[in-house]
Parts: structure tokens; C-alpha cells; sequence
């Protein structure tokens, strides 16, 4: 039997806003399988984002774990976090966040700036991702000077050069059109082998037909 | 290896953001502006101050042939030169050649040490640098008519070689710069020549002057700026000095009032305070502007910074960002104010090398400038190496 790339097991994530106590996750368990795209659809509210961030290492729940490579990730401190984010997560925003005075290519690069990599390896790396998504020769460009779809792209190929375990990708298609929304999707489909596995959160139901497996959110709870 | 190209990354990309570099470079450069030209103040009044404050000049009459008294002037600078007050003892000499010329000289390595000629003086050319050089005044004329030279009249400039014939040698100097003729009023209207140590001495020897003048300076102890100490050394030497004039059977020859000393010390230190506190108040704006310019970066990178967090940049990686930001806009906005200064000395002297900005003024202005730095990297470092990336990315879409 494959392993589970990442498994979180009897999820729960509390809030406190004044007195209130919101449960924003309540006995979540997930796995995400090597190979695999995974969506978890949802209304707004349910958890979904929640979840994202927690597999991504950038939050820890209230109670639960989260095991990846046999390790339960909630309780490293921030120096292997940091280190599980930049060596095993790739993350998409869903306002694609990427740096304004950074050209493409450079947007692309900076997660291994800090690293050991030579940079001319660096550079042929982020070569080769701008092609895959498509944006060849658009290497010299701006955000500004780029179409919601083309920094999406950018903002994927980003998550993509530490070569990551799991992709991890909120609302990805939430800022574009139908039409862009797919050749992302598209894309993200396309990218989840070699061993990655993705994480799509989307509350957008035409977006199914892209999933291996579809996990459906309702106040913090799965409901399928 | 990463870390040093995340610092060179950052501080490229820094000047992509033009209106913000623009506007942070144009106030370090007035910053560093200010502070440069206090620190060349500093330096300057330092050295025009010396003489005035902290040196004691006497001269005394030596024989070229019995050398009598030239041991015994010898001597008196040996002494000078040994007490614990002295800072150091300068010497220069001149004597006359002929009727109408003077013959100075000049130490090229303490130019400024001498009272009738600083390299400020220069009107056109250069100061002397090395040996064979000279200086002569502006429109002075050479009669050489009381020289072995002959009958013969010149109008020296810079770039001409002048020749001093003495019975049986000579000795050729370069002209490489002319004196205003304001920082004289010779009642016997000698033409001045200036010329290094070296070519002095040849003089002496090819010219046979019989007699010729010491003009020696002693440079009290202790820093003009901190304190009043070099004030009191200059007390006690001058009663020295005046004390070894009579025990070497010389008779002193102030050139300086030592009876002007004490009121001169008032006016000194006011001015000296009221330079200090200038010079604070630049330092303080420097830090204000630094944490100004802390907190807005703070601010404005605020998301970037969330952004590679969840990259997996750490702590180092983020305070080398900032740290190469500051450092490079303060830098830049340091060399545009170093080129303005020295523009401006340049544009006001209308000389060389009185004019440029020494080594120890770039020095003092850099490290005070670099130090500016520290509350922006501080305080920007404090306030972004804590963010969570999740409470700026959140939601943001
Ligand atoms: N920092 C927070 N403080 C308080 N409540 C929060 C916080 N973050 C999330 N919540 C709450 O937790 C619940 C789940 O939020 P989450 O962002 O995970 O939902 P979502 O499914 O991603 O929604 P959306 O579709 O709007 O992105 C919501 O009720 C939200 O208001
Ligand atoms: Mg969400």
C-alpha cells in the first residue's frame, strides 16, 4: 500500500474573538496521496483556507496532528518549519502575491535564493518552469506589465522550483476568468506527478472535473 | 553562500523602487551632506586652529658659517621637543639671496604649520608635494640683477624651472603653484620663494647665505575639540621655552603673544560649543530620519516580507534584505553627499589640494553615516521578523 504523503488526524482549529469561540476546523482528518489532487470545496467560511494553512506548516492547530514523512509537524519550532516550508511546500495564493519590483523570472527564483544552489542552476531551473507554464519569453517582465492568468502562472512556477512534496493552492482561480481559470487548473493537473501532491480549496463547483478526490467542507466539519 | 546572495539580491533590487529609493537617497545624501562638512569643519578648524591655539612660534637667527648657534638652536629644539607636553616640533627656515629674494622653507608633510603660507593660499597650480619644487607669489618678478645670475628680470609661473646660481653650484627648482599675493605685506617687497626641505638644504650649500632665520613651533599636547587640556600645556611650555632661551644663552623671540592665551580661551571654547552642538544636532536628525525611515520600511514591505516567509526564508535571510537595503540607499545617498561637498570646496576654493576632502574626514563621515543605519535595520528587523505571514496574507485576495 502507498503511504499517505501528509495525513492530518482529528483536526481541530479554534478561534477566539472576544468571548465568541469559533470553531474554524472540528475533527478534520485528510490524507493526501502521492500523485494526487485533492480538492476541498466548500462554502466561504468553512474551514477550507484553515486547512491550507496548516498543512502548509503556517499555523498549528489546537488540538490534532499532522504527520508528514513520519513526523507530526505541528510540533517542530520555527527553524524546521521554516525549513519544511522551503524544502517540501509549495505554496499558491489566490492573489498570486508575487514581489512588484521582482521581474518573472526573478519571482520565480526567490524561494532559492538562500539556498546552496549555484545560480546560474538557480537560473536554468526557473528557465525551464517559466516554459512549462507557458511564459517563455515573458522572463523580463513585471507583475504590472502581466495579465491576472500570467502572474497565477508565475505564482505557480514560484511553488514549483524547491521541487515541493505538496503543492498547496487557495482559491488559485478565485482572481481570473473562467477561461484562464482552466488553463491553471489545467496546469496544476498536469504538474501533480513525480511523487507531488496537490491541495486545491475552492468553493468554485466547476472546478471538480480537475480533482482526483474531492473533500467537501461545512462549518469545519467534512461532510462526504 | 545563500545568505550573501540574498543581501546582493535585496540590494539591487532596492533601487527598482524608484520613488522610494529616490526620496530615501535624497535624504541621506542631505544627511550625509551635514554630517560630512561638520566632520571636514571638524577636521579643518582642527588644523587652521592648531597654530593659533595650540602652537607657540619663535624664531631665532643661526649663522650659516660658525655654527654656534646653530647647535645651540639645535639643542633648544631637542628640548622642546622633549617634554611631555609637546605634540611636535615644526621648523622652518628662510634667509635672503641677493637684495630682493627670500627663500623659504617649506615642510611638504606639515604644510599647514606655517604662518605666512597654508596650502590655502595657493591661487593657481599646486602646493610643493616632493622635493625640487617651489611656489613664488602671483605677478612677483625675479630681479636677479644681486645674483651671480646677472642683470637678467623674470616674471616666474607654474611649470617654469628656476635656476639659483651660487659661486660654484646651483640648484634648479620647479615652479608648481603661485600664492595670492594677499597673505603678504612685505614692507621691503622681496620677491618669495618657497621650496621643500630638500632643495633648502641644497641651497644652503650652493648659495652660501651667511646667515639665516629658524622659525620654530611647538605644538601643545591634547585635543582642541574635548577639552581645555592643550590650553594649559601651552601655559606651561611657553614658561619652559622661555626658560631654556635664557639657560642657552639665546634671547627669546616670541612671534606669538603668550599674554594673549588666556582671553583666547574663552572665545575658543564658545565656539567650539556652539560647533558641538551643531554637530548634535545633525546626528540627532540622523537617527530620527533612520527610525523614520525604519518604521515606513517596516510598512511597505510588510506583505513581501510574508510572502517569503512562507517560502521558507528564516530570520537571517529577512534582517540581510533589510540590512542590504539600508545599506545600499544610505550609501548611495553618502557618495552623491561626499561628491556635493567636495563639489562645493571646490567651486569655493578654486584650488586643489587644500580642497579635498581628506581621508580622515571620509573616514569619520562614513562611520557616522554607517551608524545612522543601525535604528532603521533595528527597528525594521524588530517589527518584520515577526510577522506571520498569515496575518498579512490572510484574506488579502
Ligand atoms: N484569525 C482568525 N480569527 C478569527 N476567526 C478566524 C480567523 N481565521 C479564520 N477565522 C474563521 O474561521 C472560519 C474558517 O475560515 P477559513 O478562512 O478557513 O474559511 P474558508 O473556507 O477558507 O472561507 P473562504 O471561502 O471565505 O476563503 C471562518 O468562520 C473564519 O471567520
Ligand atoms: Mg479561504
Amino acid at each position: 500500500m502507498v503511504e499517505p504523503l501528509i495525513e492530518a488526524k482529528n483536526i481541530t482549529k479554534i478561534y477566539k474573538r472576544g468571548s465568541e469561540t469559533v470553531y474554524a476546523l472540528r475533527n478534520v482528518n485528510l490524507q493526501v496521496m502521492p500523485n494526487e489532487l485533492v480538492m476541498i470545496m466548500g462554502p466561504f467560511g468553512s474551514g477550507k483556507s484553515t486547512m491550507l494553512h496548516l498543512l502548509g506548516g503556517l499555523d498549528t492547530p489546537t488540538e490534532g496532528e499532522i504527520v508528514f514523512q513520519g513526523e507530526d509537524i505541528t510540533k517542530w519550532d520555527e527553524k524546521r518549519t521554516t525549513e519544511y516550508r522551503r524544502l517540501h511546500v509549495g505554496y499558491i495564493f489566490q492573489s498570486w502575491e508575487l514581489i512588484n519590483n521582482l521581474t518573472a523570472i526573478e519571482n520565480i527564483e526567490v524561494p532559492l535564493y538562500p539556498t546552496k544552489l549555484p545560480t546560474d542552476e538557480i537560473r536554468a531551473r526557473a528557465m525551464r518552469l517559466l516554459r512549462q507554464v507557458d511564459l517563455y519569453e515573458r522572463e523580463r517582465h513585471f507583475p504590472t506589465q502581466l495579465s491576472g492568468g500570467e502572474q497565477q502562472r508565475v505564482g505557480i512556477a514560484r511553488a514549483l522550483i524547491t521541487e515541493p512534496n505538496l503543492l498547496l493552492a487557495d482559491e488559485p482561480t478565485g482572481n481570473l476568468d473562467s477561461e484562464t481559470g482552466d488553463i491553471i487548473m489545467r496546469m496544476l493537473k498536469k504538474l501533480t506527478r513525480g511523487g507531488t501532491g496537490t491541495v486545491v480549496a475552492t468553493h468554485d463547483e466547476s472546478l471538480r472535473r480537475y480533482a482526483d478526490r474531492v473533500v467537501r467542507f461545512l462549518d469545519g466539519e467534512i461532510i462526504v | 553562500m545563500g545568505n550573501l546572495r540574498v543581501f546582493l539580491k535585496a540590494a539591487r533590487f532596492t533601487f527598482r523602487n524608484r520613488k522610494r529609493t529616490i526620496a530615501f537617497i535624497a535624504l541621506f545624501t542631505i544627511l550625509s551632506a551635514y554630517v560630512i562638512f561638520f566632520s571636514n569643519t571638524f577636521t579643518e578648524y582642527y588644523r587652521t586652529d592648531l597654530l593659533r591655539n595650540k602652537g607657540i612660534i619663535t624664531n631665532q637667527i643661526a649663522y650659516n658659517t660658525v655654527d654656534q648657534t646653530n647647535d645651540t638652536v639645535q639643542e633648544f629644539i631637542a628640548r622642546a621637543n622633549g617634554y611631555e607636553q609637546t605634540e611636535s616640533v615644526i621648523v622652518h627656515r628662510y634667509f635672503d639671496f641677493g637684495a630682493s629674494i627670500r627663500i623659504f622653507e617649506l615642510d611638504e608633510k606639515n604644510p599647514w604649520a606655517f604662518t605666512l603660507i597654508t596650502p590655502r593660499s595657493i591661487a593657481t597650480g599646486r602646493f610643493v608635494s616632493g622635493s625640487g619644487e617651489a611656489l613664488v607669489l602671483t605677478g612677483s618678478t625675479l630681479n636677479l640683477e644681486s645674483t651671480l645670475l646677472g642683470n637678467a628680470t623674470i616674471d616666474p609661473s607654474p611649470g617654469d624651472k628656476l635656476t639659483l646660481q651660487g659661486n660654484s653650484s646651483s640648484v634648479v627648482v620647479k615652479i608648481v603653484g603661485e600664492i595670492t599675493k594677499d597673505v603678504y605685506n612685505d614692507p621691503e617687497n622681496k620677491a618669495w620663494i618657497f621650496v621643500d626641505s630638500a632643495s633648502f638644504d641644497a641651497m644652503l650649500v650652493a648659495l652660501q647665505p651667511t646667515t639665516y632665520i629658524y622659525e620654530i613651533t611647538v605644538l601643545a599636547k591634547g585635543n582642541l575639540l574635548l577639552s581645555e587640556e592643550p590650553y594649559n600645556n601651552k601655559r606651561f611650555l611657553v614658561e619652559q621655552l622661555k626658560n631654556d632661551y635664557f639657560d642657552l644663552g639665546l634671547s627669546p623671540s616670541f612671534l606669538t603673544v603668550p599674554n594673549g592665551i588666556e582671553q583666547n580661551i574663552d572665545t575658543r571654547i564658545e565656539e567650539r560649543n556652539s560647533d558641538l552642538l551643531n554637530f548634535s544636532f545633525g546626528i540627532l536628525a540622523g537617527i530620527l530620519l533612520s527610525l523614520l525611515y525604519g518604521i515606513l520600511l517596516s510598512r511597505f514591505r510588510k506583505t513581501e516580507i510574508a510572502v517569503l516567509k512562507t517560502v521558507g526564508y528564516d530570520s537571517w535571510n529577512i534582517r540581510l534584505s533589510l540590512l542590504a537595503e539600508i545599506l545600499s540607499i544610505s550609501f548611495v545617498g553618502y557618495l552623491i553627499g561626499v561628491f556635493a561637498i567636495q563639489s562645493y570646496l571646490v567651486y569655493q576654493a578654486a584650488s586643489l589640494i587644500s580642497s579635498i576632502l581628506s581621508f580622515d574626514v571620509i573616514l569619520l563621515s562614513f562611520s557616522i553615516v554607517v551608524l545612522f543605519d543601525l535604528p532603521s535595520v533595528l527597528i525594521s528587523s524588530y517589527s518584520l521578523v515577526k510577522v506571520r505571514p498569515l496575518d498579512v496574507l490572510r484574506d488579502t485576495g
